[in-house]
């Protein structure tokens, strides 16, 4: 079972323009980017709960802290 | 969820052995109401009552699929749980 959101992430194309930050989908847009996930989703939410994507940044090791 | 009967192995667990569906699933974390993207993984769906409301709570994922894509850290001491993509070349 996918979203809207993960078939928007796989179907994609230019994610290197957001390497190394996180991007908030929402349905079939990015409505936020930037380098910290809280902020990310700060700016996103707004009452819903937009898909947060880490686009790789080759140079760093991808972490999430829970 | 579509499974297929061909996908079907044994799965070996402390509890003993059981069949298991092989099959792809997209995974999100959600955690404090954010959804995080970890993206296709290889799971094993328990044949007993696949179409259960509650199957979402029985899908194992392992060692190939998740975690040889990804180390995981407990830091009891720091109430935190690390997750950290593993590049492979």
């Amino acid at each position: 079972m996918s979203s809207p959101e993960s078939k928007f992430l796989e179907e994609m194309r230019n994610k290197e323009q957001y390497s190394g930050q996180w991007i908030a989908i929402l349905g079939v847009q990015i409505v936020a980017n930037g380098k910290n996930i809280n902020d990310v989703y700060a700016k996103a939410a707004k009452g819903k709960t937009p898909l947060l994507v880490e686009i790789p940044d080759k140079n760093k090791e991808q972490t999430l802290i829970l | 969820m579509d499974l297929d009967d061909a996908t079907v192995k044994t799965t070996r667990s402390a509890s003993g052995e059981f069949s298991t569906y092989r099959t792809t699933m997209y995974l999100e974390i959600i955690y404090k109401k954010k959804r995080v993207d970890v993206g296709s993984v290889e799971v094993a769906v328990p044949k007993t009552d696949p179409k259960a409301e509650n199957v979402e709570e029985h899908i194992l994922i392992g060692r190939r699929g998740f975690f040889d894509k990804y180390r995981v850290t407990f830091d009891e001491a720091q109430k935190i749980i690390r997750l950290s993509r593993i590049d492979r070349q």
